[in-house]
């Protein structure tokens, strides 16, 4: 028996968890040690102050600061009822959707979006369209005799 | 454990009716069970009290769905250890990020305020509270679930059983804890006491 043992078993020690002819030898053992006496006098001091009474009264305050707890939680409760209050999470898919939809809407006046179908068999010429064209081929017949494009234009009618 | 069963279970459906005189009667009774724990676990009085007022409002808010498969007190043993580790873990992580902000010397205030009935010598006194300070430094030095059980075994007087009930753990998962939290706390008082 030595100190190191001692050291290393005081808490069997002072819960009775050692085998009686083991307690002989510590008790034998701390009869001549002085050092190990004081420190299992020490560790049974630290020990006691885990059955030291203990009372821990709440503040005045501690019902009423409570009461006034649980009554906000009530009306918080209540607030909650709306479902997307309660689950703002569900809110932003059916937000986009929504967007999505909105945009389409607005898109499809914007855009004139599907282009009016020309009506079939109408005789009605599609006086924009000729103008244009008219104008286009107008632009040709003010070159000056004898200039460069006017030299190109004959020779295409020519070959044509 | 405190409380009549059945009386407890009648209070709780009356709770669950909203009856406020029912909840208050609960609450004047479990509240030194509550506190206590949060503040052995937290070791600060306004954070304890503020827990337990918490413990309470979720006994409100949820007695509608308590089932009644164990007794008040374990359910309120559980919620306040779970509240009061959160509200740690919580502290840990702003203490983390403010580590080079927040200044360090705050003062220690005693450990454990303790009533004793038999000695009020000052130098008693003042020795036990130096004992009880190094205890709960030990205590506090020792993993989360280690000092949770060892708090509710050896401060509450919990059965292994009743500690496996509120950690909702195996009994046996229950022993080996307290057990190794024995021999640490060992290993963390001995290089103090040889300092006494």
């Amino acid at each position: 028996m030595d100190c190191d043992f001692i050291r290393a078993n005081l808490t069997q020690l002072l819960e009775n968890k050692v085998l009686p002819e083991t307690q002989n030898r510590i008790n034998a053992h701390l009869e001549s040690c002085q050092g190990c006496r004081h420190l299992v006098a020490q560790y049974v001091k630290i020990w006691e102050m885990w059955d030291e009474p203990f009372e821990i009264t709440p503040s005045p305050a501690f019902w009423p600061n409570l009461l006034q707890r649980v009554q906000a939680s009530e009306s918080n409760k209540l607030s909650k009822l709306f479902f997307f209050s309660r689950h703002p999470y569900r809110f932003r898919p059916i937000a986009a959707a929504a967007f999505l939809f909105l945009g389409i809407l607005l898109g499809y006046h914007l855009g004139n979006f599907p282009v009016p179908e020309k009506s079939q068999g109408s005789d009605q010429p599609d006086s924009a369209k000729e103008q244009f064209v008219e104008d286009q081929v107008g632009m040709f017949d003010d070159f000056p005799e004898g200039s460069l494009v006017e030299s190109y234009l004959d020779l295409g009618q020519n070959n044509g | 454990m405190q409380g009549n069963p059945v009386d407890d279970q009648k209070l709780l459906r009356k709770v669950a009716a909203r009856d406020h005189t029912a909840f208050r009667s609960l609450v004047e009774q479990y509240q030194s069970l509550v506190l206590r724990t949060c503040y052995r676990i937290l070791g600060n009085r306004e954070d304890a009290e503020d827990v337990a007022q918490e413990v309470f409002l979720k006994m409100y808010q949820k007695a509608k769905t308590f089932r009644g498969e164990s007794q008040i007190s374990t359910w309120l043993y559980r919620v306040a250890v779970n509240l009061s580790l959160n509200l740690l873990r919580k502290r840990k992580r702003v203490r983390y990020l403010d580590f080079f902000t927040v200044s360090k010397n705050q003062p220690e205030g005693p450990a454990i305020t303790l009533k004793s009935s038999e000695d009020n010598r000052p130098d008693r006194k003042l020795e036990k509270t130096e004992k009880s300070r190094i205890l709960k430094k030990a205590l506090d030095s020792l993993p989360e679930k280690q000092r949770v059980a060892m708090i509710l075994h050896k401060f509450e007087g919990l059965s292994h059983r009743e500690i496996a009930d509120i950690l909702q753990t195996s009994l046996s998962s229950v022993e080996s804890l307290i057990h190794r939290a024995k021999g640490n706390l060992q290993k963390k008082l001995l290089p103090w006491l040889k300092e006494i």
